[in-house]
């Protein structure tokens, strides 16, 4: 031992030593795989959330949002549909996640190419087009769908069936990247072209890859020309279109990109993939490569954020001449206005310029509402008071909704799966609401609103079911009925006329001893002189007073039937049956009083097996739910209720009922 | 007796051990949550008017719903499908063949049809929440008054003759009203059905920027025919979306 610590020690001193730092340091390596960043997303944006955002977020650099759309159409789709039905749920629109989406969604269907996406959301059907005309540009009938990805059931769902046609839809080809033909039909799309003219044994459609696309432009996504093969994630490089000048074009198809990809963030003030479609068009270092010849007379060609493919008046209209399109939307010879400022330019329509109350008087329709509704503060902070007022209403419903029908709304509205255990009206009675019920058990209010009415009705019950156990007689009358009259007739019954003259002559005798001030007969002597007479026989007395020892005969036979001494009468079985349903309603109450407590003030929920005779108690129950279980539902259900009026539920407590 | 040498070794290994596992057990700085969300609940950030008429508000609109709760009914709410609106069919537009000479009359048809959103014209739903806020029943009036603004444009774009290669886009701007035209009548009702006002509120506000995304494709399809209107057959639009 001492020889290897000799020979081997100081290398595991240095082992012990390096070795847990050397493990800490790999662990916080800020280049490992946890800790690699987006080049694409620049960090601060990183405050924003939403669940697009998110996917966007963890498929990039690989894809682009409408990659994404086509990948994940059925998902998106169904997120939107999922949320439209949860706005519908939540009764409220100012869900951060559905107006993110909705912003997202809108610009992602934003153009006419297909018609925006607002247009599918306020139809019945979700995704058919408002006019039946839906994208079909070539007449055939048949439209394609801004998803096809996936066969997805938006495609499907179209009424005029599917079809491939890339002279219809911008979207063909669901493995395939369709950014480039964004608000595009394929048929005039200039990248399509490209591909299809210089792949075309590769890519005889025309559509390709993103990446495969950058790769045979001999694209680099290195912005900032340090040759690490990846974009800069420089939040000023990233945003400025100075990294997409002509002079480093090779770094400009990635601020593209990112652009597009910023077009679904609303936050971001990106200028979004129309200003995509004006720099690879119109930049003339990017153009010849792709064999495109710009028309400078289309107004929207020069106008920054305007999308020139948007309109589809400017494609040809013979369909034997789809790649014509350069006679109308490429034509360098004739520029409309060299140079001048895109606000400069403007269509020649009826509508001559839009104003409104702000610095900007004059601006293009397209720029202004993508400015205006996509990045305007001013128009987000309107609908964020919106949504505050629809939450402070929330509330003042909330509250009406407590004050008025809480029960009968959570019995409507709330189906969560323990109240699905219980009938609909469970909580009316617990709520003592209901009594209306023929079932007497289904009239014992639940919930304790009054302990001595909980015990007296418990007593009360008890009663009800020891008299069914009673033989109809005088005794049972009496106890019934509890009158003086009753208890005077079992008491004739019970004594002889000697007997009950006695006791009165006896209670004379006490009156009278009273007041002449003499002790009264200590009754534990009487009982002794009666058993002694009984042992001696009669005239063994131990008075000599033979009219008081035939008195106190009768005294003492009329005291043992009154008191249950003597042989079985009415009174005694009275008295007996008395004290018996005493003893069980003691024990009834303790019972009630117990099992509220265990309830935490909510009883047990009964089913009464065997109504009493009289039909208004119970005569045999058993528990259906405890006290504690009905006090948990309720409680779960009510905090359903006020998550769901804080905005805070959880979608599964609140499924309407249908 | 093991050597000094020893010792020193495994007092210092033992160190080594007890600062490393001091080490690790160090407290995490807290990590920085990677996302925050504006929820823009802040008091100082809700509307004035929301604040400043609070009391009188809640309980006018508390008693403005009391009967829906007597009756055991809901407040109504925005159906998101509208199911209950019609969109308009293309055959209620008056289509013309498209020529040169019908499109030369379609632009100021147009720019006549479109007119009445020349005027200046407060934003609906900034109009809508004041209207929530006060209760004041002239705002209100400023609601119904948008919405016959609506129809009555409406009306104008139906008795356009709409040259047959400008027909969709038209019907689209026609349907854009319907949408806009129901959901001012839903915000109007924002006494009686504050919920349903709201919703629709929120509701129209996008849809307005859809009409008027809508307004700016159809006024580009002049040029597909060359046609540039005179400066007298031509309007201005007031976009108050903000």
């Amino acid at each position: 031992m001492k020889e290897f610590l000799k020979n081997h020690g100081r290398k595991i001193f240095m082992a012990l030593l390096l070795g847990p730092t050397l493990v800490l340091a790999q662990s916080t390596n800020p280049t490992s795989q946890q800790e690699l960043k987006n080049p694409y997303l620049p960090q601060q944006d990183k405050a924003i959330y939403s669940p697009v955002r998110n996917i966007l977020d963890s498929n990039l650099p690989n894809t682009t949002v409408n990659d994404l759309f086509q990948q994940y159409g059925d998902a998106l789709s169904g997120y939107v549909q999922v949320k439209t039905q949860q706005w519908e749920n939540d009764r409220i629109s100012c869900s951060s996640d559905v107006n993110d989406f909705l912003y997202a969604y809108i610009k992602q269907g934003r153009g006419d190419t297909p018609p925006g996406v607002w247009s599918k959301l306020l139809q019945p059907n979700f995704f058919q087009s408002r006019n039946g005309a839906w994208n079909d540009y070539d007449g055939d009938g048949k439209i394609n769908g801004l998803f096809q990805g996936g066969g997805t059931s938006v495609v499907q769902s179209n009424p005029k069936g599917v079809d491939s046609d890339p002279n219809d839809g911008i979207v063909l080809k669901g493995n395939y990247d369709d950014w480039y033909g964004f608000g595009v039909p394929n048929a005039y799309n200039p990248l399509v072209k490209y591909v299809k003219d210089n792949f075309p044994n590769q890519y005889p459609d025309g559509f390709m890859s993103i990446s495969q696309l950058m790769f045979q432009l001999g694209l680099s996504l290195d912005d900032d020309n340090d040759n690490d093969g990846l974009m800069n994630n420089d939040p000023k490089e990233m945003v400025s279109t100075a990294g997409c000048s002509t002079a480093n074009m090779n770094d400009c198809l990635p601020y593209m990109f990112y652009a597009a990809y910023n077009d679904a963030d609303l936050n971001h003030n990106s200028t979004g993939a129309y200003d995509i479609f004006n720099r690879i068009v119109y930049d003339e270092n990017l153009v010849p490569q792709m064999n495109i010849t710009p028309n400078k007379d289309n107004p929207n060609m020069n106008t920054g954020n305007v999308n020139p493919f948007a309109d589809s008046s400017l494609y040809p209209t013979d369909p034997n001449n789809q790649w014509g399109y350069e006679d109308k939307l490429f034509n360098i010879n004739n520029p409309p206005n060299p140079g001048g400022s895109p606000n400069d330019v403007l269509p020649t329509g009826p509508i001559i310029q839009y104003t409104y109350d702000a610095d900007v008087s004059l601006r293009q329709i397209r720029t202004f509402t993508d400015q205006a509704a996509f990045n305007s503060e001013e128009m987000k902070k309107i609908m964020v008071d919106n949504c505050v007022r629809m939450a402070d209403l929330q509330g003042i419903m909330g509250r009406m909704e407590f004050q008025t029908l809480i029960a009968d709304r959570i019995a409507r509205d709330i189906s969560s799966e323990k109240l699905q255990n219980l009938n609909d009206s469970t909580f009316a009675y617990a709520y003592g609401i209901d009594d209306s019920n023929s079932d007497p058990s289904k009239n014992d209010p639940l919930i304790v609103a009054n302990l001595g009415d909980t015990v007296n009705k418990a007593r009360q019950n008890e009663a009800k079911k020891f008299n069914d156990e009673l033989p109809d007689s005088e005794v049972k009358t009496a106890l019934t009925i509890n009158q003086s009259g009753s208890l005077q007739g079992i008491m004739n019954s019970t004594l002889s006329d000697d007997e009950a003259a006695a006791l009165a002559d006896n209670q004379d005798d006490q009156n009278t001893n009273n007041t002449a001030g003499q002790s009264n007969p200590n009754i534990a002597t009487r009982i002794s002189s009666y058993l002694l007479s009984a042992v001696v026989g009669p005239g063994q007395n131990t008075t000599n007073n033979t009219n008081q020892q035939n008195n106190n005969e009768s005294y003492w036979q009329g005291l043992l039937k009154k008191t249950g001494l003597g042989p079985l009468n009415p009174y005694a079985s009275y008295m007996f049956s008395k004290d018996e349903l005493a003893l069980r309603q003691d024990a009834a109450e303790q019972n009630a009083r117990e099992e509220a407590l265990a309830g935490g003030g909510f009883l047990p929920k009964k089913d009464c097996l065997k109504k009493t005779s009289d039909g208004t108690g119970c005569a045999d129950s058993v528990n259906i739910f405890s006290g504690s279980t009905i006090m948990n539902s309720v409680n779960s259900a009510v905090k359903s209720v006020y998550d769901w009026l804080s905005g805070s539920h959880s979608t599964s407590d609140l499924t309407p009922q249908q | 007796m093991p050597s000094k040498k020893v010792i020193y070794i495994f007092a210092i290994l033992f160190l080594v051990v007890v600062g490393w596992l001091w080490w690790l057990g160090r407290p995490t700085t807290e990590a920085v949550p990677a996302i925050t969300i504006d929820t823009a609940s802040s008091t100082a950030n809700l509307p004035p008017t929301l604040v400043n008429n609070w009391p009188a508000r809640e309980a006018v609109i508390e008693n403005n719903l009391a009967p829906n709760y007597a009756s055991g009914t809901k407040p109504a709410e925005f159906s998101f499908s509208l199911g209950s609106t019609t969109p308009i069919k293309r055959s209620a537009l008056k289509i013309v063949s498209a020529a040169t000479s019908t499109v030369v009359a379609y632009g100021p048809a147009l720019a006549t049809a479109l007119a009445p959103y020349a005027a200046p014209r407060e934003n609906e739903l900034t109009v809508l929440g004041q209207a929530y806020d006060t209760q004041d029943a002239t705002l209100v009036a400023k609601l119904k008054a948008a919405r016959i603004l609506h129809q009555t444009v409406q009306k104008n774009l139906l008795a356009v003759k709409v040259p047959a290669d400008a027909a969709d886009l038209h019907l689209t701007l026609v349907n854009d009203l319907t949408v806009l035209i129901s959901l001012a009548k839903n915000m109007e009702q924002v006494s009686t059905q504050p919920l349903l006002a709201l919703q629709s509120g929120q509701v129209y506000q996008l849809a307005l920027v859809n009409f008027y995304s809508q307004l700016g494709t159809l006024n580009n399809y002049f040029t597909k025919w060359g046609v540039t209107l005179d400066q007298k057959d031509r309007i201005n639009i007031f976009v108050n979306i903000k």
